[in-house]
């Protein structure tokens, strides 16, 4: 124990002043950052923010800022192809990271809007993409949830079974069969639903579309053909949300609605996770 | 950039069509001087580029009285020929003509024809001296030094036409090959130490092998053919779909001959495409297929050997994320500078100015550059011009960006700078390019506030995510997924089955124990009926009723012991008994009495046992046996 303590002490002397000046390091950074955001310099603003991401560096705050960035530069005259995707990803990572933060929540939508706008002023269709039957149903509720609806149904069950078995009352044995049927069905529900909801967290990653239009391909590489000759069955509008499957270096297999196809990697972000 | 098939059809083209497509025609004779009675040979040597085919016909030799000559041989003849590292193919025949003398004088021979490929093909006349008596001449198998380019004798070892002795060289031979016999050193790349194929092959390479994205990696496709010249047919480009390609491709087939694992190739470049990774990963490149045609490669009905390179592989990585700067996007590798010019330097608010940056370096040269950022500095999209191509092999050149920048508010305005952050691979480190852009004066325009005033039309972002945030705030971490933990997947079954179990394991108790019972009496009532049998069949069945004692009087043991006594001799059963705490007196009457079942059994009623006072024996020591207390169980 004595030893124990002694190396716990001697880590944190090795190692926690690099801790501690990394996270100055990007405080100082995301600070640099807010300076060219308030001063205009979107880009900039951009550059420094996208560094902190890609070292690792999630927070929803500097989220944030980044889709107030991205908003920024594609009201300017700078404004790049996709910039609207990317302030949407941004935002919706807040999300994830911070489920109630309703300024996020309320800009999102008025980014999604505005990309719907834009989609539709170009002669597009609005494209309306429904998840999966599996996603839909595990995403009611929360995988936590989902996990304590099938610990309650596993323990009636248990209750069920035991007034049934060890008890000859005549209401004791009508109140296991009820245990017994709302048992099951809460355990075999909550049960698959966790299941299904922890594979789907585990296997895909949800990610928005940051390019004006993600063309679908096949697994070569290759535009997939369009379905009733409308180019919109194929191509994922900006904004728009998608889960990714699989990561290839060339390309990216993602879900979109209850379809979906492959996507060349830049077309793509995923969101960071908590 | 070049296209790649250029240097295909080239290739081919080389081959096919190099200088001479006319017929070469060179005579030989073995000896200008014969003594009368000897022979001595004419040779006609006819060669074209081996497209037209190589029939012979209507070899003819004009010969004066006094001479005569045998039927003509024909011999083809293939040739390669390598001059500065150029390769050409000749192929032909040589046809051999033995003339014998029979008178001496002097003689004109010849000239020797020959219909060649549809074509006529006429040799030089030749003037023999003939003696009388003999003229002597070279030892027979003379030979010459090594010459691998001789094509009548690469080895001087009497494989010429010409029969031994006759290989010096005639005043009269027109023989032009002493340019093609210097065989030229191959460069280091055509070198491989296990050739896959001895008789042709196309290698892949790719170098070096470890890059960054955006760094230059250069495939290099060779072709080696191991059975003389070819063509090269079919040829499809080298698959690079992962990376930003330039052609360095010679414009040449330059051949070599390239010795390796015991058969001398003709090999060259077919490409040389400097590449830049697009991403990362292991990425490969290369895959080339052709056809190899001419005469050593034609394959029964098929007219060339098909052959495929190798895909050649480059591990492509990002490069560090320590030290990178902000703006430096991935792929913008390589060693740049960075050169900037602005003008005017003073102008009204308003106006416009022209920025030109060039950036020029070694690599792929990126397609953009980091312009700063003012408030009422408005920079438009750059026009932009290139120069980028492979010298040497290695890419490099320039890209100038034209930049219309509009200034709106006066004052003294520093532009700043224009910058390109890169990766050096050399250094392993980043480095940032700047070029600095000075300042501007900028004067009122009255007419400029106005404008400044209009509001951006249908700007529906415009009160979106205005403020940022200042501070990083607290936010909650996500709970532990329980389904994550294996435990709960345990407690989910712990309940119910543990239930189940402890049902199952109660039910078998009371299973086990009704099974006793059951048993238990089950033991007696067989014991009250042996007893029954033995009483009743006492009189009319001595046999049966002995049975029945026997039976009874083990079951009965076996009711008060739980021993099953039948399998215990019974010399010792008394002593069993009493050890399992049975009073000696039952045990000794026990065992009298199986003492007379037996002897009944074996002696009959010669025995002088009774049937019915055994039974009755056996009944009242069962009987008794049940109600008594085992000794030493207290």
């Amino acid at each position: 124990m004595r030893r124990f303590t002694l190396l716990s002490i001697l880590w944190l002397m090795a190692f926690r002043p690099l801790v501690v000046l990394a996270a100055e390091s990007d405080a100082r950074e995301f600070a640099a950052a807010n300076g060219a955001l308030q001063r205009g310099a979107f880009t900039e603003a951009i550059d420094m923010l996208e560094l902190l991401a890609d070292r690792g560096f999630v927070h929803p705050d500097a989220s944030f800022n980044r889709g107030a960035a991205y908003v920024g530069r594609a009201r300017s005259s700078a404004a790049a192809p996709g910039d609207l995707g990317r302030a949407a990803a941004a935002l919706a990572e807040v999300l994830v990271l911070r489920p109630d933060d309703e300024e996020a929540d309320k800009a999102l939508a008025r980014v999604r809007a505005e990309i719907s706008r834009r989609h539709v002023r170009e002669g597009a269709a609005p494209v309306m993409a429904r998840a999966s039957l599996g996603r839909a149903v595990s995403s009611l509720l929360s995988e936590n949830v989902w996990a304590a609806t099938a610990l309650a149904g596993s323990l009636l069950l248990a209750l069920g079974l035991a007034l049934r078995r060890f008890l000859a009352f005549t209401s004791a044995t009508l109140a296991g069969a009820i245990a017994i049927g709302m048992g099951s069905v809460l355990l075999v529900t909550g049960a698959a639903l966790t299941a299904s909801a922890r594979r789907l967290r585990l296997t895909t990653a949800p990610a928005i579309i940051v390019a004006d239009e993600a063309r679908l391909l096949d697994e070569s590489g290759k535009p997939l053909p369009q379905r009733s000759g409308s180019a919109d069955s194929v191509t994922i509008p900006e904004g728009a949300s998608v889960y990714v499957l699989e990561r290839r270096p060339a390309l990216f297999k993602v879900e979109w609605g209850a379809g979906g196809g492959w996507l060349t990697p830049g077309q793509v972000r995923i969101l960071a996770s908590r | 950039m070049r296209l790649g098939l250029a240097a295909a059809s080239a290739c081919a083209l080389f081959v096919v069509s190099q200088p001479a497509h006319a017929l070469e025609v060179q005579t030989q004779v073995s000896a200008r001087r014969v003594g009368v009675g000897e022979s001595f040979y004419v040779q006609l040597t006819v060669t074209n580029d081996g497209q037209s085919g190589n029939r012979v016909s209507d070899a003819h030799l004009p010969l004066p009285p006094g001479m005569s000559a045998a039927q003509p041989t024909a011999s083809p003849q293939s040739q390669v020929s390598i001059i500065n590292g150029q390769m050409s193919q000749r192929s032909g025949v040589t046809v051999t003509w033995t003339v014998t003398v029979s008178r001496p004088g002097s003689f004109r021979v010849g000239p020797p024809s020959v219909l060649f490929a549809g074509e006529h093909a006429q040799g030089q006349s030749i003037p023999i001296e003939v003696v009388d008596g003999g003229t002597g001449g070279p030892a027979p198998g003379a030979r010459r030094g090594f010459d691998p380019f001789d094509f009548l004798d690469p080895f001087g070892r009497g494989s010429s036409p010409f029969p031994p002795g006759f290989n010096f060289k005639s005043p009269f031979d027109d023989d032009t090959n002493e340019q093609t016999e210097q065989e030229p050193a191959y460069p280091e790349e055509l070198r491989v130490d296990k050739p896959p194929d001895p008789a042709a092959f196309v290698r892949a390479t790719l170098a070096p092998d470890r890059v960054y994205v955006g760094q230059q990696v250069t495939l290099k496709v060779f072709a080696y053919g191991g059975r003389g010249a070819f063509s090269l047919s079919n040829m499809n480009e080298p698959s690079h779909a992962d990376f930003l390609a330039f052609d360095a491709s010679p414009d040449q087939f330059k051949a070599y001959l390239v010795p390796s694992g015991g058969v001398r190739y003709i090999a060259g470049k077919l490409r040389e495409l400097p590449l830049f990774p697009l991403h990362a990963g292991v990425l490969r490149a290369g895959h080339m297929k052709m056809e190899f045609g001419g005469r050593g490669y034609a394959n029964g009905a098929n007219p060339g050997l098909l052959r495929e390179s190798n895909w050649a592989q480059v591990i492509v990585s990002e490069p560090p994320l320590q030290n990178r700067p902000p703006g430096y996007k991935i792929g913008d590798v390589g060693d740049y500078k960075l050169t900037a010019a602005v003008e005017p330097r003073d102008i009204m608010a308003g106006e416009a100015i022209s920025v030109v940056a060039t950036l020029s370096g070694v690599g792929s040269v990126p397609f953009s550059i980091q312009t700063p950022e003012h408030s009422g500095v408005e920079w438009l999209e750059p026009a932009l011009t290139e120069k980028v191509e492979p010298k040497a092999g290695v890419v490099q050149g320039s890209r100038t960006f034209r930049y219309v920048v509009k200034i709106n508010e006066p004052g003294k305005l520093d532009l700043g700078e224009v910058t390109l952050p890169y990766f050096d691979p050399k250094q392993r480190d980043y480095v940032i390019a700047r070029a600095a852009l000075g300042s501007l004066n900028v004067r009122v325009n009255p007419n400029a506030k106005a404008a400044a005033a209009e509001p951006k039309p249908n700007d529906r972002l415009a009160d979106v995510l205005t403020k940022p945030r200042l501070a990083l705030g607290a936010y909650p971490r996500a709970p532990s997924p329980l389904g994550d933990r294996p435990l709960f997947w345990l407690a989910l079954l712990i309940g119910p089955l543990g239930v189940v179990t402890a049902g199952v394991v109660v039910s078998g108790v009371s299973h086990a124990r009704r099974r006793l019972e059951e048993r238990g009496s089950s033991l007696t009532t067989q014991l009250e009926t042996a007893l029954r049998e033995a009483r009743e069949l006492a009189k009319t069945d001595p046999s049966g009723s002995v049975s029945a004692v026997e039976r009874a009087v083990f079951l009965a043991i076996e009711l008060k012991l739980g021993l099953k006594a039948r399998a215990i001799l019974k010399s010792e059963l008394a002593s069993t008994l009493t050890a399992r705490g049975l009073r000696s007196e039952r045990a000794l009457a026990l065992t009298k009495v199986l003492q007379d079942v037996d002897t009944l059994r074996f002696v009959g009623s010669a025995s002088g046992v009774d049937p019915v006072e055994l039974a009755l024996r056996a009944t009242e020591s069962s009987t008794q046996m049940r109600t008594e207390k085992l000794y030493g169980a207290g």
